[in-house]
Formats: structure tokens, C-alpha cells, sequence
């Protein structure tokens, strides 16, 4: 507000003038151009510079980064032989750009659309129709589908579909969940339900999962949460559980320690591929249950794990992670809000590989902590240290560590 | 490019080799290159190799990390700020070099 009344504004970045730039000449472009004109696309990357496809997905996440992804930048990417398209921000792309999509890039097989609040019902059958390869869809935030454009995409999609993603949505119902495992649960390998606010009746999940090679599940934040029980859960992995490298199920507060002694650790049991496991906000959880299924269970491929807001563990279950063949290899460990741990944790926390770690609200964090954290960790990047008032401006940080999150950093 | 000033100088390598020498408060615009001198890194000594951008582009980036030194602190109202060309042919590769030096 200062710089307001000093009436300095800021320079534009040269990100806001690249874009600007490239934006102004597709309109230009697009003026000029008569009916044919349709064939341009590929002449303004040439225009504009030229571009490899290597990095048209870098080009993406600089135009998602600067919410400058519109129907107009969308252009850059028409006409090419991409195989896969990640977008982080489609809120400005309209459906005539995603249709646009679909006629031009016809060799897509994935693509992620995360905030495509404007993606309609018929864009979105128009892309299973003139996409004969696509396999992969990762959606955010599709409200504007219903329940008949879930059911017909789903018949379309049968024996291609082998990766759905979808959250942030109240369309998508039971209706279009039973569509989906219907038509196409006999193929899938990856499956992740957010947030989706009309879905209650997971239950009808395992008897449809067929495909040996399941690999990926995350069943996170349910609308109700009784709707996601133990018993689903047990179901689940007795289906799936001996492939699985993903496993996310944040956000499901009703399940127990039941869900983990005789879920996880007898169906995760000579599952050595897991890579990531997430069990976020967990409340019910206890340590007894974790810590026999990390004594039983070895990860040697865990890389990623996040314990975020199990209120209730304390040291007995993260030591014994800690103890795991999973501290080798484990790269990114969340150990956030656990307010119970003490320091033993941290004292044997001795991981190799290890690059991030989340020790906010962990209130026994304190300068010594920091430093035995460093010094015994010798690849750890960042630590957080949010909330854990002990960590002083006195703490010994090693070289190539950052602290982020220390009170006296502020301002 | 030629200043005279005393401060300190950073010379920043592209892809092709070429060689580019700016002073260091104006290469500290970039939060990257910011990052990259301060930290406990090789280019501490102030030779930054930029490995993914091309000459004439990085010679782009040259010019606007100075244009933004320059003027990032005039009053508009007094002073009349001239605008930064961006070459048409250059815009793509630009703002790839633009994201990664975060300016």
C-alpha cells in the first residue's frame, strides 16, 4: 500500500512481458488468419522462437505459474506430437479450448487438468471421442460435469481408461462411481478420489478392481467420514495391496488401528514396491498399531511418508520407521503436529537419503535437535520447524541445510 | 555493458560459452542467481554457468536484469520509463530463461 501512495509502481517482470509478447502476436496472429488459418499453430512456436517438445511442459507450468494459461497461450501447444500435458492451472482455459485440445494434439495419452472449473460436458466427451489414445485423466475440479456426461465418458473410455484421478467435485455421485468401475474397473492402475462431496458409497471399490498390476490408490478427505471404514479399507487391499508403490488415504478420520494391523500389515506383507505412504489426520490411529506394522513389514522402496497429524503416535511408531529398511531409501518424511514425540525420535533419525523433513508443531524440537537432525542426516535440504518455539536464532544449522519456519526469522 | 563502477562483477556462461559480465547488485534482481552466490555453492566465486540458456538469449536476460536495476526504484511520475523490448522471435526461449531466474 506504501508503494501505492508513492505512486511507484512495480516494473513488470520479464515473465509478465514474455507472456504479454507471446500473447499479443497469437491475437495478432489470429486476426489476420482467415478460415484456413487453422493450420498456423505450428508457425507461431516457429515465430515465436521455436520450441522443443522436451520443453513445451516447462513452458506450461511457466504459464500456469504466472495464471497465464488462457485459450489464447493454449495455442503454444496445439499441433504437436506431445504424448502428455500437465496443466497446474486451467481456470482460465474455456471448453472451446479444451475442444480445441482435442482436435489438435490427437496423439495424447495422459493429461492433467487441475482447476478446469470451465471444462464442460460436451468438451469432455469430445476429448474421449478425438483422443483414440488416451489412457490417463487426472481432473481437478470439474464441477461443471454431471452425472450423465461421468456415465457416457465412462462407456467411452471402456478398455482404455487405466488411470483416473478426480477431486473437487459434488457431481461426481455413486452414480458415476459404480459407471466407472463398470465400465472401465477391470483395467484401471490407478485410482484417486478426493473431496468429492456426493460420494459415499466406496464399499462398491474393491469388487471391481481386477487388473493385477494395481498400483496407485488414494481415497482422501470423504464426505462422510464413516463412509470410508476399516472394513473398506481391509477389502481394498486384499484386492489390491500386494502391487501397490501408492498408498494415500488422507483424511479418513474413522478409520482405526484395526484398518492398520489388519489391513496394511497383512496385505502390504511381501509388498516390497510401496514408495509412498500417506496417512494424514489419522486421529484415531494409535502407535501400537504402526509400530507392529513397521516392525512386521519391511519398505525397502518408501521414499515418501507422511504421519502429518496423527495426534495420537508418539515415539514407539516412528522410531520403529526409523528402524525400518524404509530409513534408507526414505527421502521426505512428515512428521508434522506430532506433539507427543520427544527427542529420542530425532536422535536415531539417521536416514542417508533423506532431503525434506516436516517437524513443525513438534514441540520438543529445539537447537539441539536441529543440529543432531544435520549432522546425522547428511542429504536433508530443508526442515521445517514451523511452531517449535525451542528452535532459537542460536541454533547450529549445517551448510546446505535451510531452516524455514524459525520464529525469529520472521520479517 | 561497460560500467564504472567498483562493486564487484559476476560473469554468467550460457549454453554456446558465451560470456557475460554484469555487476553483481544488478545480477542479485534475479532471486536465482541471488541464491546461487550467496549460498555455499562453487559460484560463490562469481561465474555462474547457465547451462540451459543460449547466448542471445541469456544476453536478453542481461539487459533487463540491468533495465530492472535501473529503474526498479523511479518515480513514474518524474521519470519516463522507456519500455523493454522483447525481440518476437525470442519470446518463448525467454520466458523458460525468465521461470528459471524467477525475474
Amino acid at each position: 500500500a506504501a508503494e501505492l501512495l508513492d505512486r511507484r509502481v512495480e516494473l513488470p517482470s520479464l515473465q509478465e512481458l514474455c507472456i504479454e509478447k507471446i500473447g499479443s502476436n497469437i491475437s495478432k496472429w489470429n486476426d489476420e488468419a482467415d478460415e484456413q488459418g487453422k493450420q498456423v499453430y505450428a508457425n507461431i512456436r516457429t515465430v515465436l522462437g521455436g520450441i522443443s517438445t522436451d520443453n513445451l511442459n516447462n513452458l506450461g507450468k511457466a504459464l500456469c505459474k504466472n495464471r497465464a494459461l488462457n485459450d489464447q497461450t493454449l495455442q503454444l501447444f496445439l499441433k504437436t506430437d506431445l504424448s502428455g500435458l500437465v496443466f497446474h492451472d486451467c481456470s482460465r482455459v474455456s471448453f472451446e479450448g479444451y475442444k480445441a485440445l482435442a482436435i489438435f494434439c490427437p496423439h495424447l495419452t495422459e493429461i492433467s487438468l487441475q482447476m478446469c472449473g470451465q471444462l464442460n460436458n460436451e468438451a469432455l466427451l469430445y476429448m474421449a471421442e478425438k483422443l483414440p489414445n488416451l489412457k490417463s485423466v487426472k481432473l481437478d475440479g470439474p464441477f461443471l460435469i454431471n452425472e450423465a456426461t461421468w456415465d457416457q465418458f465412462f462407456q467411452s473410455m471402456s478398455g482404455r481408461l487405466v488411470e483416473f484421478h478426480v477431486s473437487n467435485t459434488h457431481r461426481f455421485t455413486d452414480n458415476s462411481l459404480s459407471s466407472l468401475l463398470r465400465h472401465c474397473g477391470n483395467h484401471l492402475v490407478s485410482l484417486h478420489f478426493c473431496r468429492l462431496d456426493s460420494v459415499s458409497n466406496y464399499a462398491l471399490i474393491p469388487q471391481y478392481l481386477q487388473n493385477p498390476q494395481f498400483h496407485t490408490l488414494g481415497i482422501e478427505y470423504p464426505y462422510n467420514e464413516e463412509d470410508v471404514s476399516d472394513m473398506v479399507i481391509l477389502q481394498l487391499l486384499e484386492r489390491v495391496g500386494t502391487h501397490l508403490r501408492y498408498l494415500s488415504l488422507n483424511g479418513c478420520v474413522e478409520l482405526t488401528d484395526n484398518a492398520i494391523v489388519n489391513g496394511l500389515t497383512v496385505f502390504l506383507q511381501g509388498n516390497d514396491q510401496l514408495e509412498c505412504l500417506q496417512l494424514e489426520e489419522l486421529v484415531n490411529i494409535t502407535s501400537d498399531s504402526l509400530l507392529y506394522f513397521f516392525k512386521t513389514v519391511p519398505l525397502p522402496h518408501l521414499c515418501r511418508c507422511s504421519l502429518k497429524r496423527c495426534t495420537k503416535l508418539t515415539d514407539d511408531a516412528t522410531v520403529e520407521l526409523l528402524l525400518n529398511s524404509a530409513k534408507d531409501k526414505l527421502e521426505d518424511l512428515n512428521l508434522n503436529s506430532l506433539i507427543n514425540l520427544t527427542q529420542g525420535t530425532f536422535e536415531i533419525m539417521n536416514c542417508p537419503n533423506l532431503k525434506h523433513l516436516d517437524a513443525s508443531f513438534v514441540r520438543c524440537v529445539d537447537d539441539h535437535v536441529v543440529a543432531t537432525v544435520g549432522s546425522q542426516n547428511p542429504s536433508l535440504q530443508l526442515m521445517e520447524v514451523f511452531g517449535d518455539n525451542l528452535v532459537s536464532n542460536k541454533a547450529s544449522i549445517r551448510e546446505g541445510l535451510t531452516l524455514i519456519g524459525r520464529q525469529s526469522d520472521s520479517i | 555493458m561497460e560500467e564504472e563502477d567498483i562493486k564487484p562483477n559476476v560473469t554468467l556462461v550460457s549454453s554456446d560459452n558465451m560470456e557475460y559480465s554484469i555487476s553483481k547488485e544488478a545480477a542479485m534482481v534475479s532471486p536465482t542467481l541471488r541464491v546461487m552466490l550467496e549460498g555455499p555453492f562453487k559460484e560463490k566465486s562469481g561465474r555462474v554457468e547457465l547451462p540451459g540458456i543460449e547466448g542471445n538469449v541469456l544476453a536478453r536476460v542481461v539487459d533487463y536484469l540491468q533495465y530492472n536495476l535501473q529503474y526498479k526504484f523511479a518515480n513514474k511520475d518524474q521519470e519516463d520509463i522507456p519500455e523493454f523490448e522483447i525481440p518476437t522471435e525470442m519470446a518463448l526461449e525467454l520466458l523458460l530463461a525468465a521461470d528459471y531466474l524467477n525475474v
